[in-house]
């Protein structure tokens, strides 16, 4: 039975999230609430069904499924691969912020929006899963197209009018990333005549560096870097993440922008390939450039903030910068020389991730406690609410890379691969923009913490514990994973990862 | 990791203050008598371990535990040797006095449990730095002491406590962030980041340039800790808005683990014969004698007691480096001892600041006419530590400036030995006065009772009422006096400073 699952567990991923979206609205007719259990369960079962493919990807390597049984290039190739098993970590998050929303969305929406809540959700997480662990270009396409538009909505589901416009601006932009994407794929079919990521990087040997095959990887990067916020392509994050409920913030900003990182990574690295037929070095050279911008402006812009959130948005947008600037740093010359680079870029896209919700969820706590959200009106919430304030003092902490917390390792790694490729100038840049992001972390820390509370209601309290216990959890792992865990880690997993882009496995 | 690791006292020196600081915040603001009591215990535990290793480590042995890889090829290291073990004598025995002091100094004062919790941590910090094995544990203890600090530069909430926090935080940022840069360095030049009493060995093959650049960075992420000038901006103010037992650890600890890193950057990460071949000393130490005069005579300027006791600070910093720098057996000998001594004295006059504003209110130097007959046990320790901090035998002062002064000589830098008179010479100017406003000077309301009995002279008979502080502050003081003369007078003798000094730099200099 377990092998079965084993060799199934792929597809079982995506289908347990798509057939358990179209089922919430049906299992919710009985009882409205019932809709947060089934999607417990759903995202439980697909997290099963993740850990059985991840112990089989360090037994026996990648696995690969046909779906339907038709061979590739003919049939969709689902591939859970090293960089697939990002999908992990997209799971487990998944169901701390499950776990946090149930009291955050019964407060924040109308309960006969729950269903519609939970429907979206396992259709967002389904969408990034089906993302990571395709191995078919198109498919990738339509994944995103999945995750985009629930995306959509449920920065929407509020009903507020700011929030409208906010989903509506993700919404143009997002259509325009989409036709990107679209565009460079269909340049891409014509070029090859395949869909199959591998047998494209195949073919695409064949042809002596034609016209379209780089347009259509402009398009594609250019496509997954407004998904991913870079600058600047970003404006539609701030309203976007700042406006959403807190949950979704936290999805959105700790993981959905990461879905644009691992479209580049797929198409520079495993469809186009380092040794292939286009030479990247110029177009890596400008993604350097762009990062130090996204690292510097996503910063700068944090500083005009009042809103915690909004400040939490613009502070992924920093730190979007350190990862593209990972990537940016990987030198096609000597590919070898730049696993530091990458390592950088992959380990931020796991830390970030779990950072992020960290903060968003804090900060949700927060509002779900008092309503309040402007940095002004949270003057000496620390003393009302230690934990959360903690937690997100931690998370702030990481978030700008101190050493001994997770955040930390991004610098360390990326740092050192400005060395190796002799740019000191993007290692000062990348501890200048750490420096402005310290400067209003600081400030934020400071009003929590050591300002006299003024008009805030006396009987302030902790959330309650199916809040908080996702918010200590994230804390512990931001410190204790950042510093005993992560060599390990980096070690078993990220390196592999790095080296197989790299092509040097 | 095994079991037996936990039993050993380097990691235990570092652990002890660490859970107990957890310990005094889950115990939550009701219990905070008991918290203080554990941070007392805490800051104890850790000076026992450290008399424990005496021994071993002046032997030319090391106490040594790792906690696994966390870069390829840098473990989470401990060392305990003899510069590591002389940071972590100097801070226990400062915390000892301080948390004792904090007791009766923080006896009306709010979020006790913050405070006492956020003191035992720096200390397990501050262990941490200076037992570190490589620069990569080092960093890590460094930052987080940083940022440990900040809640008790602006414990007092106010606007003047915030804008100091505020802008010691940029200060400390920007010095992170050239200590990161040169630590990533280091590791990408040498692929090692061990603290041995050797140096970094393949340093010694980079270009002249690189190593310029690491040595420049060091230096100017350090100096911000360190507070040399001009990167000082931070010292004169966040020095005397923190509660005055802190800012004895502030001054006295804190300030010269800025110091320490320049000393380990020196002798460790470079060793001495690099540093010799770079030469760069001189240029070094001539930054510093400016720090050391301009810091004396702004000191001069300042009425606000702690303010001047800050700008104090500030030079003898100065005096640390440059023994540092001038790469002499004895210069080495003065810069080391001098962490000690100056933490000894700055701790006592910090803490008698705070008796004073605790029992008087009075801040400034100009209104402290007469309150040494007030508060004679207090003033008395003032005095001693401010006489050892000009620099007269037989107080611990006199032993580093000697040997400091000896090594300037060996190193040729007569210029280098006036600049210590002449900072001897405006330390008496700036210390002299408030001995003599506190004595001699009658005060406002005395002066006035006093004339009115002129004709039958009881003013000079009328017993000055006492205003004391209570046994819990003016023990640490008097202990810490006690020790400016008995290190003084001792310093040689068995598990003395100078002894631990001794075999550092005898394997140092080998």
């Amino acid at each position: 039975m377990t092998t079965y699952l084993t060799s199934h567990s792929p597809i079982l991923m995506e289908v347990t999230f798509l057939v358990g979206a179209a089922l919430t609205p049906i299992i919710s007719l009985i009882r409205k609430k019932l809709a947060f259990w089934w999607a417990l369960i759903v995202s439980t079962l697909g997290f099963y069904f993740c850990t059985l493919a991840a112990a089989e990807l360090y037994k026996s390597g990648p696995l690969s499924y046909y779906v339907g049984g038709w061979r590739p290039p003919y049939g969709i190739e689902i591939k859970f691969d090293y960089l697939g098993a990002f999908a992990f970590l997209i799971l487990l998050l998944n169901i701390i912020i499950l776990v946090y929303s149930k009291k955050y969305m019964e407060h924040e929406i109308r309960e006969d929006k729950l269903p519609v809540y939970y429907t979206l959700v396992l259709l967002l997480v389904g969408g990034m899963v089906g993302f990571t662990i395709t191995g078919d270009i198109f498919n990738m396409f339509v994944f995103m197209e999945i995750l985009s538009l629930s995306g959509y909505a449920l920065i929407a589901i509020t009903e507020e009018r700011l929030n409208a416009m906010a989903s509506f601006k993700y919404l143009v932009m997002g259509a325009l990333s989409s036709l990107l994407l679209l565009v460079g794929i269909a340049f891409i079919y014509n070029v090859t005549g395949s869909l199959n990521m591998a047998d494209i990087s195949v073919r695409l040997k064949e042809f002596a560096a034609p016209t379209t095959a780089y347009v259509a990887v402009a398009a594609l990067i250019i496509g997954f870097t407004v998904k991913a916020a870079m600058f600047p392509v970003h404006i539609w994050l701030p309203d976007a993440h700042g406006l959403a409920p807190s949950p979704v913030s936290a999805l959105l900003s700790g993981l959905v922008i990461k879905i644009g990182i691992i479209g580049i990574l797929r198409i520079v690295f495993s469809v186009y390939r380092l040794a292939g037929p286009i030479n990247f070095t110029y177009l890596l050279d400008v993604l350097e450039w762009f990062a130090v911008a996204t690292v510097i402006f996503g910063a700068f812009f944090a500083f005009f903030q009042d809103d915690i959130k909004v400040i939490f948005a613009y502070s992924s947008i920093s730190n979007i910068g350190y990862i593209l600037m990972g990537i940016g740093l990987v030198s096609v010359a000597n590919p070898a020389g730049s696993v530091n680079a990458m390592l950088g870029a992959l380990t931020h896209v796991a830390a970030h991730a779990i950072i992020k919700t960290l903060l968003f969820l804090s900060a949700g706590a927060i509002i779900y406690k008092t309503g309040l959200r402007k940095l002004n009106d949270l003057k000496g919430i620390g003393k009302k609410m230690p934990i959360t304030c903690m937690a997100l003092v931690i998370g702030a902490l990481s978030v700008t890379g101190v050493p001994g917390t997770v955040g930390f390792w991004a610098k360390w790694y990326v740092i050192n691969g400005a060395f190796e490729s002799g740019q000191i100038f993007f290692a000062i840049a990348l501890l200048a923009g750490a420096l402005m992001v310290f400067a209003y972390y600081i400030k934020i820390i400071n009003v929590i913490f050591f300002r006299i509370p003024e008009g805030m209601d006396t009987k302030i309290e902790e959330a309650p514990l199916s809040m908080l216990i996702p918010i200590i959890v994230l804390a512990a792992s931001c410190m204790v994973y950042g510093l005993f865990y992560i060599y390990p880690t980096i070690n078993n997993y990220f390196m592999p990862v790095a080296k197989s882009l790299l092509g040097i496995l | 990791m095994d079991g037996s690791m936990f039993s050993n006292p380097a990691l235990l020196s570092v652990l002890i203050p660490l859970v107990l600081a957890v310990l005094i915040f889950l115990l939550g603001e009701k219990r905070s008598g008991l918290g203080s009591l554990l941070c007392v215990i805490a800051s104890l535990a850790t000076l026992a371990l450290t008399v424990s290793m005496m021994p071993t480590v002046i032997g030319g042995g090391v106490y040594e535990v790792s906690m696994g890889e966390v870069v390829p090829g840098i473990n989470f290291a401990l060392r305990v040797d003899q510069l590591g073990l002389l940071l972590t004598f100097t801070a226990a025995l400062i915390w000892v006095l301080a948390a004792i002091h904090s007791i009766g100094y923080m006896s009306h004062g709010h979020a006790k449990r913050r405070y006492f919790s956020f003191v035992a941590l720096c200390l397990s910090w501050t262990v941490g730095v200076a037992i570190s094995a490589n620069l990569f544990t080092y960093l890590i203890f460094y930052e987080l002491f940083s940022f440990s600090t900040y809640p008790l530069i602006v414990h007092e909430e106010t606007p003047e406590a915030l804008a100091a926090g505020k802008k010691y935080m940029v200060y400390i940022l920007i010095g992170s962030s050239f200590v990161l840069f040169s630590i990533i360095y280091t590791y990408f030049l040498a692929h090692n980041l061990d603290l041995s009493m050797a140096g970094i060995p393949t340093l010694a093959s980079v270009n002249r340039g690189a190593l310029m650049v690491l040595f420049w960075g060091f230096m100017i992420g350090f100096g911000v800790k360190a507070a040399m000038m001009p990167l000082h901006g931070w010292v004169p103010q966040a020095h005397p808005v923190a509660p005055a037992p802190f800012s004895a650890i502030l001054s006295g600890v804190m300030v010269a683990v800025g110091a320490f890193g320049i000393v380990r950057t020196v002798l460790n990460v470079f060793g001495v014969a690099l540093v010799r071949s770079l030469n760069v000393s001189f240029t070094l130490a001539y930054i510093v004698s400016f720090t050391i005069v301009v810091s004396s005579i702004l000191a001069l300027n300042q009425d606000n007691l702690k303010r001047r006791l800050a700008y104090s600070t500030i030079g003898q910093m100065g005096y640390i480096v440059l023994g540092t720098v001038l790469l002499t057996e004895y210069s080495i000998a003065g810069a080391l001892v001098h962490i000690i001594n100056h933490a000894l004295m700055k701790g006592t006059l910090f803490m008698c600041a705070g008796n004073i504003i605790h029992q008087s209110g009075k801040a400034k130097v100009s209104e402290m006419k007469g309150l040494g007959n007030k508060m004679p046990l207090t003033f008395i320790a003032f005095t001693i530590a401010a006489l050892g901090m000009i620099g007269l035998p037989p107080f611990v002062g006199f032993i580093s400036k000697w040997y400091l002064a000896i090594g300037a000589l060996d190193a040729k830098g007569v210029f280098f030995v006036i600049v210590l008179l002449i900072s001897s010479l405006l330390g008496g100017a700036y210390f002299l006065p408030i001995i003599y406003t506190a004595f001699f000077q009658k005060g406002e309301g005395e002066a006035a009772a006093g004339h009115g009995h002129d004709d039958h002279g009881h003013g000079e008979h009328a017993k000055p009422e006492s205003i004391e502080a209570p046994a819990v502050m003016t023990i640490p003081v008097l202990v810490g006096a006690l020790g400016v003369i008995v290190v003084g007078i001792f310093a040689k003798a068995p598990n003395f400073p100078l002894q631990i000094i001794k075999a550092a730099t005898d394997i140092l200099l080998k």
